[in-house]
């Protein structure tokens, strides 16, 4: 066979032409900052505007762009494989990043770490609470004790629940997430012994069509009030709202999804965090290694109330509020049961936030519908 | 014959290349990562063997009973890792035991780049020489090209059918090793980010030529690894990667319809 096509001049001339072009473009200034800004890169797992746990990440770098002072650098799904490592790289060798925000769980290890090694002068921090002393002095690792606003969003759903039966739709039987379905269940037991929560395992983080089928199952058995742990709420919100039946948020604020059924939700709270860990690397101040807080050190906090929130069950979450802001009340307290009939804290325990066991737990609290494996 | 569940064999590879590690905890590297990748050859073989007897025995279109087949592995591969061979330490990621730094594949000296790179390579040059330069190629490129010709002329369809899907279960399996001892170093859900179905749209692209694969490889992974700096520098959305691989496809496709039809895309005489 010979060639079918043979290079001509003028293929030639344009060719080089088109190559010029792209030249030019690339010399261009685009997104460049002024000298004195720390540059500061944001990486997320899945879209920044996913209405829920990247948006929350992005909601944060936006409040640091807002700041001024910074040059905020973002990429989004970008998964948790060598591409995290090679976005880190670049952001880092072209960008001048000074700080890295890998924000998603799985970021960790092996790749920040490796790369935290390999760049020492560059700060890195890591959502997810993950740091230990064995690993580089220039990385940090964050996290939030969210549970105690998914307890909130519990006592509300709770009072408001006509049925007693609530729902939660989770991705994984890990730690993290049973933390939040327990939480959630023991403050709607506060507010009515009664209640049930059924849970429901879609098996992975961003299952749009399961949460969507796992929402319309819960409401065909009787649900009146649905909330979640997976990384975008939207489908789940939306399609309660279109059930009619109540919805309680988690990550950022659903409420525009579903104004009439959304009652209050549990918000990570990065605008706060992530501007004050930006101005202490910009003071050249040490990096926190480990930063974990909860309503006290403003780490999460609730969405407004809806308009189906009796005013029983704001005064009730409010004071319960404002006893966690203080730091005096605790949500795993023995005596606490397993929903198969084993005490899991025994009575006079005082697990508090601060606890290493709850951050093995591996059970679902008497009430919780439902099954771990 | 088309067989598009790649993805599936490479999560079972990556699966057994961990699981056997698992079992070897004082062996030298240089054995241990020779039976990760006998374990990973062998699960991605046979998963997509599967498929090939499907085909052969049962008639089920390998198409699509391969793209079913990896449902059923990513969920056999969840079970597994967050069952039966997970590390008890990895809590909020269930994560198979590490398979220990000495085990790992390295980067080759010099560059930043894995051994992975070479593994394809020479898989490729491996695939090129059996498909186009020795009997048994032949008779595979009849068999899946005409059924009933390569019958006729007395081809044993059924070993050819079962031995390609194995060859190829097997290189995917290879992949799921290599991700496992080159960068992650244990298997988790990590693994399952679709390398399988980027590799559909490069078989495609190299029009099913193992040595077109290796440039049409490194030019899909030079457009993803751009998406960072668009993102960064241009502001725009990571799907811009998705419509640049989009235009390529399509730039194929047209050009296949178009070819010897325009006047300025006449094939001259040599």
């Amino acid at each position: 066979m010979t060639s079918a096509f043979k290079l001509s001049r003028r293929v030639l001339l344009q060719g080089s032409a088109a190559l010029g072009a792209t030249t030019l473009l690339a010399g261009l200034p685009f997104g460049s900052a002024q000298a004195k800004d720390i540059a500061v890169g944001f990486i997320y797992v899945g879209p920044r505007d996913d209405f829920g746990y990247n948006q929350a990440h992005a909601q944060g770098a936006a409040a640091l762009k807002k700041l001024g002072g910074f040059k905020v650098l973002e990429e989004e799904n970008v998964p948790e494989t060598v591409a995290v490592e090679k976005t880190m790289e670049s952001m880092i060798n072209l960008d001048g990043a000074a700080l890295v925000f890998p924000t998603s769980f799985g970021y960790y290890n092996p790749h920040m770490v490796k790369l935290a090694k390999k760049y020492d002068k560059v700060r890195f921090l890591h959502c997810g609470g993950l740091w230990s002393d064995k690993d580089p002095a220039n990385a940090g690792s964050y996290f939030g004790y969210i549970d105690e606003a998914q307890y909130l969003s519990g006592i509300v759903a709770g009072y408001t629940s006509k049925t007693g039966k609530l729902g939660f739709i989770a991705a994984k039987p890990i730690p993290q997430v049973l933390r939040n379905i327990n939480a959630f269940t023991l403050g709607a037991r506060l507010a009515n012994p009664n209640v049930t929560t059924q849970v429901i395992f879609t098996g992975d983080w961003s299952m749009p069509v399961k949460e969507a089928e796992a929402t319309n199952g819960l409401i065909n058995q009787g649900v009146d009030v649905v909330t979640c742990h997976v990384d975008s709420p939207k489908v789940i919100a939306e399609t309660a709202e279109k059930r009619g039946i109540m919805v309680c948020g988690y990550h950022v604020d659903q409420s525009k999804l579903a104004p009439k059924g959304y009652l209050t939700g549990a918000e990570w709270n990065w605008e706060a965090l992530y501007p004050k860990l930006a101005k202490s690397a910009q003071g050249g101040e040490k990096i926190p290694n480990l930063v974990r807080g909860g309503l006290k050190e403003g780490v999460v906090k609730t969405s407004a109330y809806g308009p189906l929130v009796e005013e029983k069950a704001r005064k009730h979450a409010d004071d319960i509020k404002a006893k966690l802001t203080a730091g005096s009340y605790v949500i795993f307290k023995g005596p606490i049961k397993d929903n198969k009939g084993g005490t899991v804290i025994a009575a006079g325990t005082d697990r508090g936030q601060t606890d290493i066991e709850l951050e093995k737990m591996n059970y679902l609290v008497e009430g919780v519908l439902g099954a771990i494996a | 014959m088309v067989v598009i569940g790649g993805e599936g064999a490479l999560v079972l590879g990556g699966l057994a290349a961990s699981a056997i590690a698992m079992t070897m905890p004082s062996a030298a590297p240089l054995v241990v990562q020779i039976a990760m990748a006998v374990a990973a050859m062998i699960a991605g073989a046979a998963w997509i063997a599967l498929a090939g007897g499907l085909r052969h025995w049962r008639g089920v279109n390998e198409t699509i009973s391969s793209l079913l087949l990896v449902y059923i592995a990513i969920a056999v591969f969840n079970h597994l890792v967050e069952g039966l061979l997970r590390d008890p330490a990895s809590l909020n990621k269930p994560s198979t035991p590490n398979i220990g730094d000495a085990n790992m594949l390295g980067t080759i000296p010099g560059t930043d780049i894995h051994w992975g790179l070479a593994y394809g390579i020479i898989a490729c040059v491996l695939a090129y020489i059996l498909i186009y330069r020795t009997t048994f190629g032949f008779g595979m490129r009849v068999a899946g090209g005409n059924v009933k010709a390569a019958r006729m002329v007395g081809l044993p369809v059924g070993r050819l059918v079962l031995v390609a899907c194995g060859l190829a279960g097997a290189s995917a399996g290879l992949a799921g090793m290599v991700e496992v001892a080159a960068v992650h170093g244990k298997a988790n859900a990590s693994l399952i980010v679709g390398y399988g179905y980027t590799g559909i749209l490069v078989a495609f692209l190299a029009r099913h030529n193992p040595l077109a694969i290796i440039p049409v490889a490194i030019q899909l992974g030079g457009i993803g690894a751009s998406g960072g700096l668009l993102q960064r520098r241009l502001g725009l959305p990571d799907a811009t990667v998705l419509v640049l691989q989009g235009l390529i496809f399509i730039a194929i496709l047209t050009s296949e319809v178009l070819y010897g039809r325009l006047p300025w895309l006449k094939r001259r005489p040599a």
